[in-house]
């Protein structure tokens, strides 16, 4: 029987950095690992390919109609319905189902998780997002460095490092397209209004090259992010995965569903569903890392107690995107050499929040057009007109709200095995409404009215499930709230289970939590591994 | 062919109001925004406008088509007289839509 010093489940980035920051020890990382399929058709410039002679229905659309599936499916993110992105939500509404109505979000099984669509924004949590972790932001600093420098981050130390932290490590940031050059233009004019309404506008900051580095290609401004996984520049955990498969720092086990761990006098049990065979394997080791996202791990913690009867506390940013138009730009050719990453940051403070909150501005060349046409309200022909002239004038507010712990949004596991998600829904507030009069004074045209809010879950950033805090109840002892964790990430009530990803979250400020799951994980699995050094085998 | 075989992956079935539409040469664009801006769904609407989201869809995609959907010069003054003449044009569908919805029966 195979033995292992860590067992890692997942690859998203809270397994990905934990196992790396491991490295040294024997590593056993199980994953059910759906890959990237090939796309080598998908080179290049996404609209000078629609316009060549090749035949692009099988990459854009599929040939099982993969882009359509929200016309009679549940729907989710344009990014993960293409044909060559859907492998990142695979199988999970048979393999790992969530029983709710409302939840319009997704899960991964994927090799790198929902980071293989991330918007790859790179946000640094301060001491005031931190408030409630049992962390500082200096004890975070020398792993965010660290991590910025394994992953490479573009970006500017601007007027949102007051929010974002300073990070000399960045590279240049990525062009903007002329749209937002514009509005960045503006924003100098303006700052003098920013301040006084207390707010302020940045470069985005990217995990994405904006110089070739360690055999990545810098961004060549293809457009093809909602069709072509696995853009060597823009980073995903599934490369680190990659790397340490090669250079045989991990043993990687994908095809495997872990479904619960059961502690040992030894060690740690993890069993999983071998998706091939449906035969359930047993792997052993002596500390146990739990990485499979934040609904997941709350999944395998709650299944390994048999509880079907307690609600996890689950957050989310809820969102709002706020569509904007420069009427001068109307009639203007697209801009096809362009990104749909975010090219901008804003961040509002404000006072009934009590924190800041942050939104990010993309550009509208990433989707088809035929994903927007009929919500608009007009007969589909004058619709099309509409997106075609419209879009070059266009930017997207994309504003995030943070995670808020309700009694209505929580997790839950079913008897039957499902899980049960529920995200309260955020209703308008008023700071939608101090943006949309300072865009207008900015001179672009937009309104409430416009307003769209995506659906429960659908921020994809879940988090807060079995939350980190100063004292949750020591291993030796019975502990009160056993479904919390500690400055370390162990597990309380065990002697070696550690949360790593966005389930050992204490909150969920207004900002992408990907970069600091990469942070925390690679702090709590460093600490593990240095620990077991110093303990007899 | 594509068309067809999408309405197979996605199980749609026949509708009896695209079937009257098709059958009476009716303008499908006025019906389908008459009935989308009465917030039908289902069989007796909602599936009109998912056959004609299908074609967009698989017509987006051909090359010969892209600049129905991209606007690729610069032409202001083409922008807002063909963006007046649609705005124009829905409302004439609307009308149209409303009375041929009324006139053979399809709600």
């Amino acid at each position: 029987m195979d033995w292992f010093d860590l067992i890692v489940v997942g690859s998203g980035p809270g397994a990905t950095f934990a196992a790396y920051g491991a490295r040294g020890r024997r590593i056993l990382v199980l994953d059910v690992g759906h890959d990237a399929p090939l796309s080598p058709e998908l080179t290049g410039n996404a609209y000078e390919l629609r316009r060549g002679k090749e035949d692009l229905f099988p990459s854009l659309i599929g040939e099982r109609f993969e882009s359509l599936r929200n016309l009679w499916k549940r729907p989710i993110s344009l990014k993960l319905k293409s044909p060559y992105m859907s492998y990142i939500v695979r199988d999970w509404e048979r393999v790992a189902p969530v029983a709710s109505e409302s939840f319009e979000g997704a899960i991964s099984l994927a090799k790198g998780g929902l980071a293989n669509a991330w918007g790859a924004g790179v946000f640094r949590f301060t001491d005031r997002d931190l408030g409630g972790f049992p962390l500082t932001a200096a004890e975070l600093r020398p792993y965010y460095d660290e991590v910025t420098a394994h992953i490479g981050v573009s970006g500017a130390n601007d007027d949102l490092a007051a929010y974002f932290e300073r990070d000399e490590g960045l590279l240049p940031p990525l062009r903007l397209s002329s749209f937002f050059a514009e509005m960045m233009g503006r924003y100098e004019r303006l700052r003098p209004l920013f301040q006084r309404e207390r707010m302020a506008m940045g470069r985005a900051r990217l995990a994405v090259l904006t110089e070739p580095r360690n055999g990545r290609a810098a961004y060549d401004y293809g457009n093809l992010e909602f069709f072509k996984p696995h853009d060597p520049s823009i980073y995903t955990p599934a490369y680190t995965i990659d790397e340490m498969i090669r250079a045989g720092a991990i043993e990687y086990r994908s095809g495997h569903l872990v479904t619960r761990y059961r502690e040992t006098e030894e060690g740690v049990e993890v069993h999983s569903r071998n998706l091939a065979t449906g035969a359930t394997d047993v792997a052993r080791g002596r500390k146990l890392l739990l990485g499979a996202g934040a609904l997941n791990t709350a999944r395998i913690v709650l299944e390994s107690n048999d509880d079907y009867q307690t609600r996890l506390p689950a957050l989310d940013n809820a969102m709002a995107c706020i569509p904007f138009f420069r009427l001068r730009r109307i009639g203007e050719p697209l801009a096809v050499h362009d990104t749909s990453l975010a090219q901008l940051n804003m961040v509002v403070e404000d006072a009934e929040w009590g924190e800041p909150l942050q939104a990010s501005l993309y550009g509208t060349t990433g989707p088809l057009r035929s994903d927007i046409v009929f919500s608009l309200p007009l007969s589909i022909r004058a619709n099309l007109v509409w997106t075609k002239y419209v879009a070059p004038a266009m930017g997207l507010l994309m504003l995030f709200y943070p995670g808020r712990q309700s009694s209505g949004s929580y997790v839950c596991l079913r008897p039957s095995g499902e899980l049960g998600v529920q995200f309260a829904p955020e209703p308008p507030h008023e700071v939608e409404r101090r943006l949309i009069r300072v865009l207008r004074k900015m001179g672009y045209m937009t309104h409430a009215a416009l307003i769209q809010r995506p659906g429960s879950g659908a921020g994809l950033h879940y988090a807060g499930t079995l939350p980190m805090r100063a004292n949750p109840g020591l291993p030796e002892k019975l502990p009160e709230k056993p479904y919390e964790t500690s400055a370390e990430g162990l597990l309380a009530g065990t002697r070696g289970v550690y949360i790593v990803d966005g389930a050992c979250f204490s909150r969920l400020p207004a900002k992408n939590l990907t970069f600091t799951i990469m942070a925390n994980a690679l702090r709590i699995g460093r600490g593990v591994a240095q620990r077991m050094g110093q303990q007899m085998p | 062919m594509r068309y067809e075989a999408a309405l197979r992956e996605m199980g749609a079935a026949g509708s009896p109001v695209v079937e009257r539409i098709v059958a009476r040469r009716l303008d499908a664009e006025a019906v389908e925004f008459a009935l989308r801006r009465r917030g039908i769904r289902g069989d007796q609407g909602g599936d009109l406008a998912r056959r004609m989201q299908i074609l967009c869809y698989l017509v987006e995609v051909q090359p010969s088509y892209l600049g129905e959907f991209v606007n690729q010069e610069s032409s202001r003054g083409r922008a807002w007289a063909e963006l007046l003449g649609a705005t124009l044009g829905s409302a004439w569908k609307l009308v149209k839509g409303e009375y041929l919805v009324r006139r053979h029966g399809l709600v």
